[in-house]
Order: structure tokens, then C-alpha cells, then sequence
């Protein structure tokens, strides 16, 4: 509308100019001839003479024309810039105006549309984060990442596993498409400080890491050549910037300094940008050592250097050559990977590689999959969320805008130029969609907040480091715009479409079938939608409720874990040993505690570790073979954790280095491998080891509460001694002394060995319960959310159509009709007009219940529960909605019912 | 404002004055150019004399300082004209500048009655 008026107004003033002139010609060739007549008639002269006269008499026509000119065309420029200024300052004011005159219904669509707003600039937040990181790496394009691919090893990592590093020292002799490959694999390390020593994430590199991914190092110098896996042996060190700012105070003296990593010197080099996220979004890196210091840095990590079959956690990046294009660089590095496997055929049987581009694997490709997945889901129920409260603001705005019809048409009639009523109404929905994005703009600062108070403490450096870009920002007001005209338009385009006669003439507010469709359409649209909604809300609070109920197979209760890694400290196996026997003896004298029991890793943790074993009779179907999960744990562990034996007996202080090697396994074990026969006393063997089976515990949960029975194995501490030990303590009553008496003991004993943060078993349960909460917490939000929107679509509804028959009613009432029966033809009119977006609503909800029940816990496929419920509690909401504005028609006066208007 | 040339008989306008006098003319109504010379010319009794052409710039000029407005509408014989009218501002105009002139006539009278010496 706008634009065409703006076209048209371009136009004429190309045009004005003659405009001006024929107007002023007009008016003085009427004032001659008006004289030619006067004179004519008194003087009795021809027509010729008196014209002669009369142009005589008026002088110099052609200067008094250009003079009037002048003046007008200045005149006209001077008024159509105030024009201008004061159409906008009056669709300013009116809508101002309009907006404050009616606080219920702004506030509503400005809540409404602030939610919506909000939600999509999170959705976008995240994306943004977790798929275009900003990236410090410098030519981008040419940097790869290489997997490799291990058939067979479970939970989905077959194409996407880590390398060797004696096949990661292949690769990088005899792959051409590269300038240089690299590698790094996460690791925690001890860091002495003034206060005693710290446990912090870092990373073992390559020293050509930071150069071929070209992540700059911002003071002193990156790693050197004679630093590398064959040089010197040098103890040097880069820590991060962050790390830099909070323990350094980004003093640039420290660099050239020495700090003690695992209690030996290390010479810090240099400052790594802050921009460089770690080799994966969400784990933050404070330190950096060579591959070459691994004796100090990866004790008891021998084995991953001079094992072909070990693949740790390794992740290799390499930079092509100029001109070489991933797919050279893919057919070569597959075909390198199938030379190995001829090379070594034992280790390297089936193990493939690939290539990935960097930029498409900040997030694992394996989870990059799933989360781009997620977020498109997201971002299309945020969508619609956001097209909703579009439609049901404009359904408030139509309403309102319905209510000045005759006001509007009265203007019109006046001359007002639709385009002009157009524009007014646009720019009160623009101020509105502007409140709204603003508002949604500061409620979507809240998400990384949010995010991270819903988070469990957790032993891993963890960083959802989301923050608003100035894209976000950019994207909230192109999406309030937006909104702002799409919300705007129809009501305006609506309203102004009138009939000005019938409107003028009958005096009646009538709106056009067109605009009562719509609304109704909006409405039915809104209605079953928030069916589809509610039913998931139904289902996530549902779920989260059954998660909640899940048997993890274990009793968190009271206890606390405390984790600590000896070998980081220097510790041999024999001091380990001591360590583990004293720490525990010394925290069970402490008074308040229940138990103590010690374990290698988490019960429930968010990360898998596997090994390869061989039960008897698979000797074999190696290839067949999963890798299996397992812990390392003490006697007490079982009984503390409250995982009940179902068969066999507990580990033994006597099951120690000297007695023969033992296990326990879970039913899912047996279950998998000697289905129907007794495991007792089988075997498993793990290289040349060969663990006797004395005892079987009930399937638990180990990696998520989702998880399908997955086999596990425990194997006792004492006969493989580690340096990891996980301390549980059951305590009495969790508190700051408790916790202050237990840190004691550790410091008693070893006073620089650093303790990780001490954190209670529940929150690792609380961990695995976070996608469930989280979930439930967004759609019961958007459920929440829609039900209101609903419920506000319906009631302008209803109260709209009791507005237009009021007469009727009155009508009505007047031969007889009672209060119930007008309440009845309006609510059940309302019903009426919802009665099929229900309908649509109910089996659409079942097909969203079936189509997502796997994402929840516990719940049938249609879940009758929640399509119920939801069915109820939206016919609740239609009924109130309706039965408020019926109330008000069945309280009407017949009398002045009829004579209203 | 235009080359004089043949001036009709009758006193030649005081320049300035030309705009109080519109002004006066519309002080009764809506009138357009001719209506207002015609009015004029009755009330000055053939004793003013100007070009008639002269009152088109009086008149843009005086709705450019608003004292005046203008709409096209139709005249008595049915033919397309402009109007004007006089505004509020253009009212109180009329009635400063009018008792101005009456105090500089009589300044001007007293000055010219003054005995010569």
C-alpha cells in the first residue's frame, strides 16, 4: 500500500510543475472572462474590444502568473515535507494513543509476541553457537578434520571414531594433499599454584597443532619443530587466554616463567587466541603440551603410543595443500587406511578413515546430525509458536480495528486515503512488534543463564558460552518487523476494505464474511495446534515424571563423590595402591559416614568408555563383538551403591593381585552372550587376561535413562590396581562441615594432591534427567503458551459475536428466552464454531504423540493420558472463554439491547 | 511584480496596503480573485486605481504566510474557481494591521496639518 503511494507521489511531483501552472492559468483566464462579460454588458462593446479592455485592466498577466507560480511551487515543497513529518509524528501519536487506550489488550499481544520473538532469537542463539561458531582459523576452507572408521564399535561411532597414533604417524608420512596433519586428544592435568594444586582440562598436541589449523598464538611463540614426538623432549607449555586473564592476570611476564604441570617444571611460551574453543564445542582447553612430554603429561600411556589397536581419544586435523580439494584429499586417506589394513591386518582389520571438513564438524558429525535435526524441529515449533501469536495478535488487533469501523469508514467517506488509514493502523502494530522485540531480545538474554542454572555441576569443564551476537540482534528486529507487518496487515487491509456506503447508511458495524472467516480460521488454526501442543506437554511433563521413576539400579541417597588421578601426581602403582587403602580407611573413621566405597569412574556419567572382551564360546564371533562398558570398583562399591547381587557373591578384600581374576556382570551380559545358561564360573577375557564370572547384578543404567539394556562389566580394583579412583562417601547428612571434614582427610594425607570438586551422585542423575527436564520444561512452556493464546483468540471471538447479536438477543429475551437459554446459544455456538479445529486438533495430536514418543519415557505410542487430558483442559479453556462473554449478553436489557445502536 | 504600464485613472495604490485590503474584502466570506477586485472596486468608488492582476501574487502571498486559504469550488455561473478564506490568523492580522493604519494616518494627517513656519 505504502510503496504505491510513495510511487505515486514521486510522480506527481515530476508532474507538479505543470500542475501549478494550470491551476494558475485557470484561475486568471476565469477572472478575464468573468471581466470580458462584465464589460461587455456595460459598456455595450463587442466581445473583442471588451477583452482587449479587460487584459488591459489586468495588467502583465504573464509576470503575475510567474510570480504566483513561484510562490506555489515553494509553498507546496515547504507543505509536502511537513506533510510528511506530521503524518508520521500523528501515526505516531495515534498509535501511541491507540495502544495506551487499550493496556489489556496491548499488554497481551506484547507478551504474546515477546515470547514468540524471544524464543525464535534463543533457537537462533543456539544454532548460531553450536553450528557457525566464529572461528579464528585462518583459510578455513582448507582445514579437514580425518576420522576413522572401526566397524563394530558401537553407539553409532563406526564412521566417526578416533585414530591410533602409530596410524596417525602413518597418515602424516605418506598422505600428500596435506601442508601438515596434526593431532590432540583431551587431558586433565595437575597445574601447581600458589594455592596448592589445581585439576584442569587441557590438551596433548602435536607441536605443529596450532600452525595448521592457524589459530594464531597472541604472545610469545607457538611450539617449535625441536619440540616435537622426535625432538628434544623439552618441557614447554601454552595455557589459553581465558586461562591467561583469570589465574595470570594476562601479565605478559608470566610467559617465559615456569609452572609445575604434575609436579614438574614446565617453561610457559606462549598465549593461545581466546577464540580457539577447544577440538569440540563445549569443552573448554586451559592448557597445551607437546606430544612429546607424554611420560610427564599421559602417565601409564605407554600403551597408546606403541599399540596400534589402541584408539584413544585422538582427533587429527590437517590443512590441504593449496589446490587440493577434500575429495582428492578423502580418496587418499582411504586409501592409505586400506594400505594399513594389508600392513596389519591383526590390528587394523576393517578400520577405514575419512575426511570432514572442519567448519561441518565443530559439533561431532555424529552429533551434529541429531542437533541439526533438533534444532530444525525447534526452530519449526518456535515458527509456528511465532506465526500464531501473529495470528492471534492480529485476531486482537481485527477485533479492536472492528470496533472503529465506523470511525474509519467516517474518514474515509471524509476523503482519507486508504493507503493513509493503512499506514496508520501499520505503524501501531509496527510499535507493538518493536515493544515486543525488545522485550524478546532481553528474555532471550536469559537462555545461556537458564541453561547453565539448569545444569548439574559436573566434572567437566563444560562451556554452553552462548551468547547474543549482533546477528541476533539484527535477526530480532528483522523478525519484529516483520511480525509487525504480518500481524498488521490483514487487520488493517480488513477494516479499510468497507463497504462506506452500507457502513454510513445503516450505521450498522458489520464485518465483511471475509474478515469473520478469517477470524475464524485464525482461531481454529490456534485451537488445534495447541491441542498438538498440550499433547506433547501431556507427554514431556509425563516422561519427565516416569524419568524421574526410572531404576537406575542404584541408591544415590546421600553419597558424595570425590575423584582424584594419582598418576598425574607421580605416583607409581604400589603408592597408588597405599594411597587408595589410607584415603579410605581414614574418610570411614570420619564421624557421619555411612560407607565408603571406591570406583574407577562414574556410575552413571555422560561419557562411554569401553573395552574390547571376549566371553567364552564368542572366541570366534570376534567381529561380532560391541565394545563393553565397565568399571573398576572395591568390595564396599555394590553395597554402598545399594546394586543388589542376583546371583554369585560380592568382590573381597581377598580377590587382591595374587588371587585369580575375577567379574561381575549384569543380566544384560548373560542375557546377550550365554542367554539361558549359568555365567558362573565362565570366563572372559580381555587381551591375556582371562576373568572367572562369580556374581551378576540387575541390568541398571550407565549411559543415559533412555538407553536400551546395555551389557556391563565390573572387575575388582584391588587385582588392577588404577589412578583414577572415584571415592564414594555416604554420608549422614550432606552438609559444609561434613564436606569440610572429608576435603581434611585428603589434604591430610597428601596435601598436593588436587581433589576435583566434590559432587553428589544424585547430580549425575540429575544430568541424565536433564534432556527429559529440559524438554518438559520447553513444550510444557509452549503448551502453556498456546493454551493462552487459544484461550485469548477464543474469547474475542465470542465476545465479538455477542457484540453483533446483540440486537438478536435482545430480540430474543423480549418474546420470553431466559438467561440459560441465551448463555446456552452463545457458549454452545462458540463450541460449535471449534467443534472441527477439536477434531483436527485430536487426531493430529495423536499422530505427533506417535510420531515422538520415542523421545520420552515410558509412554505408549498414542498416549491416552495426555490426549485426554489435553482434550479436557482445552474444552475448559473454550468453555470459560465462552461462557464469559455470554454471561455479559445474557445480562443484557431487552430494551436497550434493541435500541442500541 | 510586473512592468507598469498603462495605469487606470484613480489614485495609485500605497504599496503594502494592496494585502490589508484583500484581507478586508474576505473579512465577509469566502470570495474568489474576481469577487474580491469586484468588491474593491465598489467600495473604492473608481477612486483607487491598480492592475487587477496584482491582487493573484497578494493572494498566493497572503496563503503562504496562512493568513489566508484556498479550495477550488464553483462559482455562481457554475464554472470552476478558487476561493478564499480568510483564516483565524489572517482575522487577527486584519485587526492589528488595521488600527496601524488608523494611527499611521493620523500620524501622517497631524504631521501634514502641522503650521508651517
Amino acid at each position: 500500500m505504502n510503496e504505491w503511494k510513495g510511487i505515486r507521489k514521486t510522480w506527481r511531483n515530476l508532474l507538479r510543475r505543470s500542475d501549478v501552472e494550470r491551476a494558475v492559468d485557470e484561475e486568471m483566464a476565469f477572472h478575464l472572462d468573468m471581466a470580458v462579460r462584465q464589460i461587455a454588458e456595460q459598456e455595450g462593446v463587442s466581445e473583442s474590444e471588451a477583452r482587449a479592455e479587460a487584459k488591459r485592466r489586468f495588467g502583465d498577466r504573464t509576470g503575475f502568473s510567474s510570480d504566483c507560480i513561484r510562490m506555489e511551487e515553494v509553498e507546496r515543497r515547504r507543505r509536502s515535507l511537513i506533510d510528511h513529518w506530521t503524518d508520521l509524528k500523528m501515526d505516531l501519536t495515534f498509535g501511541v494513543r491507540q495502544i495506551r487506550r487499550t493496556p489489556g489488550v496491548t499488554a497481551a499481544a506484547v507478551l504474546c509476541l515477546a515470547l514468540g520473538i524471544g524464543a525464535t532469537t534463543a533457537v537462533y542463539d543456539i544454532a548460531h553457537y553450536a553450528l557457525f561458531p566464529d572461528t579464528v582459523i585462518r583459510e578455513p576452507d582448507r582445514v579437514v578434520r580425518i576420522y576413522s572408521g572401526i566397524p563394530n564399535v558401537g553407539e553409532g561411532l563406526e564412521d566417526y571414531a578416533s585414530f591410533s597414533w602409530l596410524d596417525f604417524l602413518d597418515m602424516d608420512a605418506r598422505a600428500q594433499s596435506f601442508e601438515s596433519l596434526a593431532t590432540t586428544a583431551p587431558q586433565p592435568f595437575h597445574l601447581a599454584g600458589e594455592t596448592g594444586a589445581q585439576r584442569i582440562w587441557g590438551e596433548i598436541v602435536t607441536w605443529d597443532y596450532f600452525s595448521t589449523l592457524g589459530v594464531p598464538i597472541i604472545q610469545g611463540r607457538d611450539f617449535s619443530a625441536d619440540e616435537g614426538f622426535e625432538g628434544t623432549g623439552r618441557q614447554v607449555t601454552l595455557i589459553s587466554e581465558r586461562y591467561w586473564r583469570s589465574q595470570f592476570g594476562a601479565d605478559s611476564d608470566v610467559i617465559g616463567s615456569e609452572v609445575l604441570i604434575n609436579g614438574e617444571p614446565f617453561t610457559l611460551v606462549g598465549i593461545v587466541d581466546a577464540d580457539y574453543n577447544g577440538g569440540m564445542v563445549g569443552i573448554q582447553s586451559e592448557i597445551f603440551v607437546p606430544m612429546a612430554t607424554h611420560a610427564i603429561t599421559m602417565p601409564n600411556g605407554e600403551r597408546q603410543f606403541t599399540h596400534r589397536d589402541s584408539h584413544w581419544l585422538l582427533a587429527v586435523v590437517g590443512r590441504l595443500r593449496p589446490g587440493v580439494s577434500v575429495e582428492q584429499a578423502r580418496s587418499e586417506v582411504e586409501a592409505i587406511a586400506l594400505q594399513l589394513q594389508e600392513e596389519y591386518p591383526e590390528s587394523n582389520e576393517g578400520i577405514t578413515a575419512t575426511v570432514v571438513r572442519e567448519r561441518d564438524s565443530r559439533l561431532h558429525p555424529l552429533i551434529r546430525g541429531q542437533f541439526v535435526m533438533l534444532v530444525n524441529l525447534v526452530a519449526v515449533v518456535v515458527g509456528l509458536i511465532l506465526l500464531l501469536t501473529c495470528a492471534n495478535v492480529a485476531g486482537l488487533l481485527l477485533a479492536r480495528s472492528l470496533a472503529r469501523r465506523r470511525e474509519i469508514g467516517i474518514r474515509l467517506s471524509l476523503g482519507a486515503e486508504r493507503g493513509r488509514v493503512v499506514r496508520q493502523i501499520l505503524t501501531e502494530s509496527i510499535i507493538l512488534a518493536l515493544l515486543a522485540g525488545i522485550l524478546g531480545y532481553v528474555m532471550a538474554q536469559g537462555t545461556g543463564p537458564l541453561l547453565r542454572s539448569i545444569m548439574p555441576p559436573l566434572d567437566l569443564p563444560l562451556d554452553l558460552g552462548i551468547s547474543s551476537s549482533p546477528g541476533a540482534l539484527l535477526f530480532v528486529f528483522a523478525t519484529a518487523l516483520v511480525t509487525g507487518l504480518l500481524f498488521g496487515l490483514t487487520p488493517a487491509l480488513e477494516v479499510t476494505r468497507q463497504d462506506l456506503v452500507s457502513t454510513l447508511t445503516t450505521g450498522r458495524v458489520s464485518a465483511g464474511r471475509r474478515s469473520r472467516r478469517l477470524r475464524r480460521l485464525m482461531v481454529s488454526v490456534q485451537v488445534a495446534v495447541s491441542m498438538v501442543l498440550l499433547v506433547l506437554t501431556g507427554m514431556a511433563v509425563r516422561s519427565l515424571h516416569n524419568a524421574r521413576d526410572i531404576d537406575v539400579g542404584f541408591e544415590a541417597g546421600d553419597i558424595i563423590c570425590a575423584s582424584v588421578f594419582t598418576d598425574l601426581q607421580g605416583y607409581d602403582e604400589d603408592r597408588s595402591r597405599q594411597y587408595f587403602v589410607r584415603v579410605t580407611e581414614r574418610l570411614r573413621t570420619l564421624p557421619g559416614v555411612r560407607a565408603v566405597a571406591t570406583g574407577h569412574m562414574n556410575q552413571l556419567a555422560p561419557t562411554i568408555n569401553m573395552i574390547n572382551v571376549v566371553p567364552e564360546g564368542w572366541e570366534d564371533r570376534i567381529d561380532e563383538l560391541p565394545g563393553c562398558m565397565y568399571n573398576y570398583i572395591d568390595e564396599a562399591y555394590l553395597p554402598a551403591l545399594q546394586i543388589p547381587l542376583e546371583r554369585g557373591r560380592n568382590f573381597s578384600s581377598a580377590d587382591g593381585p595374587e588371587a585369580p581374576p575375577v567379574a561381575i556382570v549384569n543380566r544384560a551380559f548373560v542375557d546377550r552372550f550365554w542367554a539361558g545358561e549359568d555365567p558362573i564360573g565362565r570366563t572372559v577375557r580381555r587381551h591375556s587376561v582371562h576373568w572367572s564370572v562369580i556374581g551378576v547384578v540387575p541390568t541398571g543404567k550407565y549411559f543415559g535413562l533412555g538407553e536400551e539394556p546395555r551389557p556391563f562389566i565390573y572387575i575388582p580394583l584391588r587385582q588392577e590396581m588404577q589412578a583414577l579412583f572415584t571415592f564414594y562417601i555416604d554420608l549422614d547428612r550432606v552438609n559444609e562441615a561434613a564436606l569440610q571434614a572429608v576435603r581434611g582427610v585428603f589434604t591430610e594425607i597428601d596435601p598436593a594432591m588436587p581433589v576435583a570438586e566434590i559432587i553428589q551422585l544424585q547430580s549425575y542423575v540429575d544430568t541424565a534427567l536433564l534432556t527429559a527436564r529440559v524438554i518438559a520444561g520447553l513444550v510444557s512452556a509452549f503448551g502453556g503458551l498456546a493454551l493462552l493464546l487459544a484461550a485469548i483468540g477464543l474469547y474475542g471471538l465470542i465476545a465479538y459475536a455477542v457484540h453483533q447479536r446483540t440486537a438478536e438477543i435482545g430480540i430474543r429475551m423480549a418474546v420470553g428466552a431466559g438467561r440459560g437459554d441465551v448463555i446456552r446459544l452463545m457458549v454452545g455456538g462458540g463450541l460449535r464454531q471449534i467443534a472441527v479445529a477439536l477434531a483436527v486438533g485430536l487426531v493430529l495430536g495423536g499422530f505427533a504423540s506417535s510420531a515422538v514418543h520415542g523421545l520420552f519415557f515410558g509412554l505408549a505410542p498414542i498416549d491416552v493420558t495426555s490426549v485426554g487430558t489435553a482434550l479436557l483442559v482445552l474444552l475448559t479453556t473454550a468453555l470459560l472463554a465462552t461462557w464469559l462473554p455470554a454471561r455479559r449478553a445474557s445480562q443484557l436489557d431487552p430494551v436497550r439491547a434493541l435500541t442500541v445502536e | 511584480m510586473g512592468k507598469k504600464r498603462t495605469v487606470p485613472a484613480g489614485m495609485e495604490i500605497i504599496q503594502g496596503t494592496l494585502d490589508m485590503l484583500i484581507l478586508k474584502a474576505l473579512l465577509f466570506g469566502p470570495r474568489h480573485g474576481w469577487d474580491v477586485l469586484c468588491w474593491l472596486r465598489d467600495q473604492a468608488g473608481g477612486e483607487l486605481a491598480f492592475e487587477e492582476g496584482a491582487i493573484y501574487p497578494a493572494l498566493y502571498r497572503l496563503e503562504r504566510r496562512s493568513l489566508v486559504q484556498s479550495q477550488w469550488g464553483l462559482s455562481e455561473n457554475n464554472r470552476r474557481a478558487k476561493f478564499y478564506q480568510l483564516t483565524e490568523q489572517g482575522r487577527g492580522e486584519l485587526t492589528s494591521r488595521g488600527s496601524e493604519w488608523a494611527r499611521y494616518v493620523q500620524v501622517v494627517d497631524r504631521i501634514l496639518a502641522a503650521p508651517t513656519e
